[in-house]
């Protein structure tokens, strides 16, 4: 018997079947199983300087995968290349996709963003987002349209910078609020609103409380459901449509010529008292409401079609929409590295009202000095000579005493010293202590110069940078910074602002009904009578003293009488000048703290404290009684979903 | 006060100041700018308007139309035809009287700049009052009040000037007086915009950098004015060193004293005797 041929047979069938069976781990490593996709921005586009959304999207076409999705953000142009990495775990099942949002900071386009899908091996997946001609220094107005209907706005320019309208697909958009910080305006025309998921809405809600400008227009297209879908972002209840026979409202307000039998589609809409209201007071067409830091506007007819967009006043009126009040230069929100920093700023600088005389009794005033004037010509009109002379001196008199009462009438509710305010705002993030104090002195000046910050007249304004290891400016034993003055309310609109280097670092972290808080004071000073404030509640923790660490854990439903910063405040220690307790400015300063928190979202917290060495004198009109030491700072402690680590 | 004696400062508060054509205007610019700043009153109540974000435009208004409303009358008020019916002709001070050069310029100087100062200082209630209701401090309308003054007392001279030279050929003052001050008023925004006194004036308290762009608003609202000064001052020379000329080619090219005109010491700084209008019937 032959058992050769039996033998080969055998042995070509064994080694057939192990060529099989290797074929696909052969395979595995020349064929990647997933499929990662990246879309940046806004439609492509991001600005410069600003969080940015980076929605990336994984197709897993292999079997169930679990790891993490990690994105890379390198600075290629410095020195030392600085890198930031973003991490989120992810969980596919076979044959699946799914969609991470992410928001990244980009400062320019030259740098380098990569996204990579990570397993326990290594890189599974990579790819590498291309920002070549995608960042932009205009002003990004974000439309959700249809329709190319906010093109025009291109042609507008506001604080010396261009619009520039893009239209981004609606599930594209970001489902966390300081994803928006590089957006000026949110334009909500004709789309498809019930789509927006409630995060997305959610998200919207928390940038405008932060300080963001959303503008809803009206008319045919919004139908009742997509009036709900945005809930309470609406700033008045909408009803039904009707015809209006003009705007005459609009053009009396934004001017502009009315076009021929222009008849106007409008939503009915019922504002509330609060609002401020541009139309008739039975057919409101524009009806603006602050929302937190920020202002949600109504427009109740669709801006697209005619009347409105052949109507010549209607640049105006988008001027006056897009440069809401209160809104921080461009230049703060860029020198922040944190967006809810500059959502501090913003709400910080919200000032007082003062209480003018009526408009009747500067009528009065108006009418009798052409009057006196009159009766002194009358007296010398035939005089003699020497007497003309004299009647010239007393015209000029009667002019001065009649300036003197305008200003007196009008000026004092702003001379006065006690309503004389002047908010400084010490802003520190622990992301942002890496950035340079001449940097963020220069923005304070820049912004001087322009005149958006602050001119606080007949006072003094000293800066004093403790424990302080940077650079500072000095000048004849003091700062650069110049006297400077308030002459009128519109001086004390804006206020003072700066950032100095207090580096402190913290988390914070919301577990069920407990919020746990770390911080370290690394600002070489005491602080005393320390608040943490969250959703508006105010935690009392004492003093911090210098290189302490706090560690912390607060029950959220024992908030040291949130609604009562007095109390809070008179746990103060009685020790010192800071321990004298702070005085009115410092309350006010502190109610609008406790404002801001309550506008901002579970995930910030505010840590307020006083320093026992100012770190602002301000004197005002030389008042001693008026000296306060403006000492607070607002440190923001963020806990993000994403691992957000620098390296 | 010797000033006080010098004919044509009398004549000026005699005929000009308190009488004729000029206290109408003066009437008219007080009506037309008090109707301004009513009309551009801020709507809501200017507490309000702080917290809209919305900075009324009363001030900016009322600041525009006040300067160059005065800047005209300030450079027309020479013309023979407002300069009214009493007193004397330049020609008549010059070619007819006694008064010396020196005199003459000193004197005409001096009114001017009563009058300017007068003009400028009843129109400061009204600006005081529409800054207060605007945002702008009194340090702005300081500024703008010492900025109208000289600017307007440049057109004042200008507009005396171009009266000395032309004051036959009322037509041709007339459209030299409006030319050179559209071109100083507009013009010089296209040659020298830093120096452009509407820019300027506006610029002291203007936040709309829109309106006249980065590069005509950088620096202090005084260094600003500072650069539009320099271009009054020259303006101001040019035109006086230009009447000085004139007067004392006039003086030369004098033949005949008649005795027929205003009465007074040549080569003095004041005159002895008072005169009135009663010679308002001489003719040059």
């Amino acid at each position: 018997m032959r058992r050769g041929p039996v033998r080969r047979k055998r042995a070509r069938a064994l080694l057939s079947s192990l060529i099989l069976a290797l074929l696909p781990i052969c395979r595995t490593p020349a064929q990647s199983v997933f499929s990662v996709d990246a879309a940046l921005g806004y439609n492509g586009l991001f600005r410069r300087g600003a969080w940015t959304p980076l929605q990336v999207t994984v197709e897993n076409l292999g079997a169930t995968f679990q790891g993490e999705i990690r994105v890379a953000v390198e600075s290629l142009d410095q020195p030392e290349p600085r890198r930031t990495i973003y991490l989120r775990s992810a969980e596919l099942p076979r044959n699946s996709r799914k969609r991470y949002p992410f928001v990244v900071r980009l400062d320019d386009e030259y740098q380098s963003v990569s996204v990579s899908v990570l397993q326990e091996a290594g890189v599974a997946d990579h790819r590498q987002v291309d920002l070549a001609g995608r960042g932009l220094d205009e002003k990004i107005v974000l439309g959700l349209s249809r329709a190319v209907s906010l093109d025009f706005l291109n042609r507008l320019t506001i604080d010396g910078r261009t619009l520039k309208a893009v239209y981004p697909r609606i599930d594209l958009l970001p489902d966390r609020w300081y994803a928006y910080a590089g957006v000026e305006a949110v334009v909500l025309h004709d789309a498809p609103l019930t789509e927006l998921s409630a995060e997305q809405i959610a998200a919207l809600d928390g940038w405008v409380s932060a300080g963001g400008n959303l503008v809803i227009a009206g008319g045919a297209h919004l139908s009742r459901r997509a009036a709900e879908a945005l809930g309470a972002l609406l700033p008045s209840p909408v009803g039904g449509l009707e015809e209006l026979d003009g705007f005459g409202g609009l053009i009396r307000r934004f001017g502009g010529a009315p076009e021929e039998d222009s008849v106007l589609v409008v939503s009915r809409c019922t504002p509330p008292d609060d609002a401020l209201v541009i139309g008739e007071p039975d057919a409101p067409l524009i009806v603006r409401r602050r929302r937190g830091g920020g202002t949600v506007a109504f427009l109740a007819f669709d801006f697209s079609r005619p009347p409105i967009y052949g109507w010549s006043g209607r640049e105006s009126m988008w001027r006056f929409l897009l440069d809401p009040p209160g809104a921080v230069p461009d230049e703060a929100a860029a020198s922040l590295l944190d967006p809810s920093d500059a959502a501090a700023v913003r709400s910080v600088r919200q000032t007082t009202t003062f209480v003018f005389p009526p408009f009747t009794a500067a009528l009065l005033l108006l009418a009798a000095y052409p009057g006196a004037l009159l009766l002194v010509w009358m007296v010398f009109r035939k005089a003699r000579y020497r007497r003309r002379l004299m009647g010239c001196g007393l015209l000029v008199l009667t002019a001065a005493a009649f300036a003197a009462a305008a200003g007196g009438l009008l000026y004092a509710p702003v001379l006065a010293p006690s309503t004389l305010a002047v908010d400084v705002s010490v802003v520190q993030s622990a992301s942002n202590a890496e950035s340079s104090l001449l940097d963020r002195m220069l923005w304070l000046f820049s912004a001087r110069e322009t005149r958006q910050t602050t001119v606080i007249r007949e006072s003094k304004v000293s800066l004093e940078t403790p424990g302080a290891e940077t650079t500072v400016i000095r000048e004849n034993g003091s700062t650069v910074l110049e006297p400077v003055s308030i002459g009128s309310w519109k001086d004390q609109r804006v206020h003072l602002r700066a950032v100095v280097p207090v580096v402190m670092e913290g988390s914070a972290r919301a577990e069920g009904p407990r919020l746990e808080i770390r911080a370290a004071n690394t600002t070489g000073q005491l602080l005393r009578g320390c608040l943490f404030f969250h959703r508006g509640a105010a935690y009392y923790v004492g003093d911090l003293e210098r290189g302490r660490d706090l560690s912390e854990s607060f029950r959220l439903d024992r908030a040291v009488l949130p609604n009562d910063l007095d109390a809070v405040l008179a746990q103060t220690p009685a020790e010192g000048e800071a321990a004298a307790g702070p005085g009115r400015l410092q309350r006010r300063l502190l109610s609008q703290v406790q404002e801001l928190s309550a506008g901002l979202g579970p995930q910030t917290v505010l840590l307020t404290g006083w320093m026992d060495r100012p770190i602002f004198a301000v004197e005002t009109r030389g008042a001693s009684t008026e000296t306060r030491d403006l000492t607070l700072l607002v440190l923001r402690l963020t806990a993000h979903e994403e691992a957000h680590a620098l390296r | 006060m010797r000033f006080a004696e010098n004919p044509l400062v009398e004549e000026a508060v005699t005929h000009r100041i308190f009488g004729g054509p000029a206290a109408a205007l003066l009437a008219a610019h007080l009506l037309l700018l008090t109707a301004v700043i009513l009309l551009s009153w801020p709507r809501p109540a200017p507490a309000e308007t702080l917290l809209l974000g919305v900075t009324p435009r009363t001030y900016r208004s009322a600041l525009l139309l006040a300067f160059l409303s005065l800047a005209f009358i300030n450079a027309f008020l020479d013309t023979p035809r407002l300069r009214g019916r009493g007193g004397y002709s330049h020609g008549q001070w010059l070619r007819l009287s006694p008064v010396g050069l020196a005199s003459f310029f000193g004197g005409k100087l001096t009114a001017m700049l009563m009058q300017t100062v007068l003009l400028t200082a009843v129109t400061l209630p009204l600006l005081t009052a529409a800054a207060a209701v605007s945002g702008a401090g009194l340090t702005d309308v300081s500024m703008a009040g010492a900025a109208i003054l000289l600017f307007t007392f440049t057109y004042r001279v200008m507009g005396f000037s171009l009266a000395l030279a032309f004051e036959n050929r009322p037509l041709v003052l007339a459209i030299l007086d409006t030319a050179i001050l559209l071109a100083v008023l507009f013009g010089s925004a296209a040659v020298a915009p830093a120096s452009n006194p509407i820019v300027v004036l506006a610029g002291i308290e203007s936040e709309d950098t829109l309106l006249f762009q980065n590069l005509l608003l950088t620096g202090t609202p005084a260094s600003r004015l500072l650069s539009s000064w320099v271009l009054h001052a020259v303006l101001f020379a040019v035109f006086f060193v230009a009447a000085v000329l004139y007067g004392r080619r006039a003086r030369k090219t004098q033949k005949v004293y008649s005795g027929a005109g205003p009465r007074g010491r040549a080569g003095t700084g004041g005159t002895t005797e008072r005169h009135s209008g009663r010679h308002d019937e001489t003719s040059a």
